[in-house]
């Protein structure tokens, strides 16, 4: 494994309201090698986009949120980073692709010249140069047409062509890290494989370090080489992503992994669900969060939190996890 | 009610959405969101309608209900002609056709409890005493897995799973013979999705209940129907029973859409997206509605419709597509010759 470029350690959020407290992300450590893509996985409401919103920095300093640990990208701690140089960095050292592309752009501004505004300030580039750039990147991310696309008002593109000229922009800045926060779910299946294929292509050409979140296994399984399982502002589990679909050992993923449908080429394959439901971040149980819903839980699990454990090159936190005899 | 017949039938559906701005606002020719689509469900079976967003999966279900008038076709529902319906006769046949919507946030009012909302439908088809439909609330709560802790409970204190209950509850309660479910497990998480897919399931075999089940996912239409229908652009283009669409997908978007679901398994990645033609803002051609997209596009695609052919010689098995007419060249002729250079 290439040296970790960012490192988490100990990252918690929670919202305050008086003299109430909920934790929302809860004690994250977790570090992303360069050149690598990371698979953040979880259902909604687990604590994934915050986690990545927290990465950017995005989240706000004052309010009701309140977020402690730390997180270093290439050495520096982005917490106790200035807003100003926050900014400096986001575009050039970490960017981020949102979920809905439309509303990262603005309407009334053709998306070439949005592209080449971001461009002309992170690259200091003069406006032919800008202009050049762009339309290189967007035949890159392969578009037939790239001065049609240039020309075009964001609403006159489709949500896969929003995305892919999003990515077009993340290929141009060359950003030590990308997050991706579930850049394909408002897309069309046949959309979403040509956005993560470009995803692919701009990790392997840049060797950015990509953190992909997504709440579909599918998606990760296709893009990631390594995954982190998040429950309830929790990582339960992190593997490399061929073990975790093999082996998985924490009960959530398995459970996760059997939940799924699956195409079957003639008889449908059973999908089992998961008994109960995700438990709101209000009212949490003590413990393992998972316990209420596991079949392996034990009266230890609903006392203490499960401290993390190595099975094989996988990180678990469980009392009782799936041992390698036990793959489902 | 005919019960040999089907339960509800479509013939030649077209809808077109009227164009809406400017000042030629209600004339022209307007979008064909649905263009002749005819199918059959039989009583007690899950037809399966999948499509990409924009392909117009809603607006058929929309028709199908009556929210919207098609402009062409018949829907015949229990043999009864819907568009021809009065509204005392529409009202009789809603009480037997009811829908399920994606969201139920949305469709659950938010200043009701949920018992006052269970308590609608009954009230609407003036089914059963007062006392009745308390008996039955719980009843149809208790069907759907949920106590009858909820009844006082509003939307936003329930889970998204819980609500998706309460709506198809809600849906079963007037007795229907048929449920339409538009998206109805998309904005679930999948732990709670396979929840609902079973139940759907349950409630098919146990009751007969015949479903619509339309989605965009191709792995939750496998897991619930026994037909399944693929839209593209406003067209059915293939129709077949379940087993033999997985097993041998005939149209080339079907195939396409299958080759592009991502697998949830790392050892079996796909390094090539499976369709072009995603990122041109070019028009379609007059033809076949997926010839630009298509790899295997002959000349006459691009002039003429396709009629609706049976693959492989299986009547229940209708394709869309000028490579199975009874005149086209068997497939393996094909193969090897490029397309026409554009």
């Amino acid at each position: 494994m290439s040296a970790a470029l960012l490192e988490v350690s100990e990252l918690c959020i929670s919202a305050h309201r008086g003299p109430r407290s909920v934790r929302l992300v809860d004690h994250l450590s977790f570090t992303l090698p360069a050149g690598e893509i990371v698979g953040l996985v979880g259902e909604s409401g687990c604590g994934k986009s915050l986690t990545a919103l927290a990465l950017m920095g995005l989240l706000p300093r004052s309010g009701s949120l309140r977020c402690s640990g730390s997180i270093r990208l290439g050495g520096l701690d982005l917490t106790r980073c200035a807003m100003r140089d926050l900014r400096h960095m986001r575009g050039r050292d970490m960017a981020m692709i949102f979920q809905e592309p439309a509303t990262a752009f603005d309407p009334v501004i053709r998306v070439g010249v949005q592209l080449a505004t971001v461009l002309r300030r992170l690259r200091s580039l003069r406006r032919p140069a800008a202009r050049a750039l762009t339309l290189e990147s967007l035949a890159q991310v392969g578009f037939l047409e790239p001065e049609d696309v240039y020309q075009a008002f964001p609403h006159q593109l489709s949500g896969g062509m929003r995305q892919l000229a999003m990515i077009a922009l993340a290929l141009a800045c060359r950003p030590r890290l990308l997050i991706a926060d579930e850049p394909t779910t408002s897309l069309d299946v046949t959309t979403q494989a040509v956005v993560l294929d470009q995803l692919k292509h701009l990790q392997r050409q840049t060797g950015s370090a990509i953190l992909l979140v997504s709440h579909d296994l599918g998606v990760v399984a296709q893009c990631c080489d390594e995954i982190l399982v998040m429950y309830c502002g929790r990582i339960v589990e992190q593997a490399r992503c061929v073990d975790l679909f093999a082996r998985p050992h924490h009960p959530y993923t398995a459970g996760l992994l059997a939940a799924t449908p699956r195409i079957a080429h003639g008889e449908p394959l059973p999908v089992s669900p998961i008994p109960g439901q995700v438990p709101t971040s209000g009212e949490l149980p003590p413990g393992c969060h998972f316990a209420a819903r596991c079949g392996r839980a034990s009266d230890l699990c609903s006392r203490q939190a499960p401290a993390e454990q190595r099975i094989h090159a996988s990180r678990v936190a469980c009392h009782h996890p799936l041992r390698d005899s036990h793959t489902p | 009610m005919n019960t040999t017949g089907p339960l509800l039938q479509v013939q030649h559906l077209s809808y077109r959405f009227p164009a809406q701005h400017g000042v030629f606002r209600g004339q022209g020719p307007g979008l064909a969101a649905v263009e002749r689509v005819s199918f059959a469900i039989a009583p007690g079976q899950v037809f399966g309608l999948v499509g990409e967003s924009g392909s117009g999966k809603s607006t058929l279900a929309r028709c199908l209900l009556r929210l919207l008038r098609p402009q062409a076709g018949r829907v015949l529902f229990a043999g009864r002609d819907l568009l021809a319906a009065g509204p005392a006769e529409l009202r009789q046949a809603r009480r037997r056709m009811q829908v399920v919507f994606q969201d139920p946030m949305t469709a659950l009012s938010p200043r009701r409890t949920i018992g006052q909302s269970l308590h609608e439908p009954l009230q609407q088809f003036r089914l059963g005493s007062p006392r009745e439909r308390e008996d039955r609330i719980v009843a149809g709560l208790a069907e759907v897995g949920l106590d009858a802790g909820v009844l006082n409970r509003y939307p936003h204190q329930l889970s998204s799973g819980q609500r998706q209950r309460v709506c198809i509850a809600r849906a079963l309660l007037p007795g229907p013979d048929l449920v339409v479910a538009d998206e109805a497990v998309s904005a679930l998480d999948v732990s709670v999705q396979a929840q609902v897919l079973k139940l759907v399931r349950e409630l098919q075999r146990e009751r007969g209940i015949a479903f619509l089940f339309i989605s965009h996912d191709l792995a939750v239409i496998q897991q619930v129907a026994d037909r399944v229908g693929v839209m593209y652009r406003g067209q059915l283009v293939e129709t077949a029973s379940r087993d033999d669409l997985f097993r041998q997908p005939l149209h080339p978007y079907t195939r396409a859409l299958l080759a592009a679901v991502p697998d949830p398994d790392p050892s079996a990645r796909r390094e090539r997206p499976a369709l072009p033609g995603q990122l041109s803002r070019k028009p379609a051609t007059t033809g076949c509605a997926f010839e630009s997209r298509c790899e295997q596009a002959m000349a006459v695609c691009r002039q003429e419709a396709p009629g609706d052919h049976p693959g492989n010689g299986n009547p229940q098995h209708r394709v869309k597509c000028h490579a199975y007419a009874p005149t086209a060249k068997p497939l393996a002729e094909r193969r090897g010759q490029t397309r026409d250079s554009e």
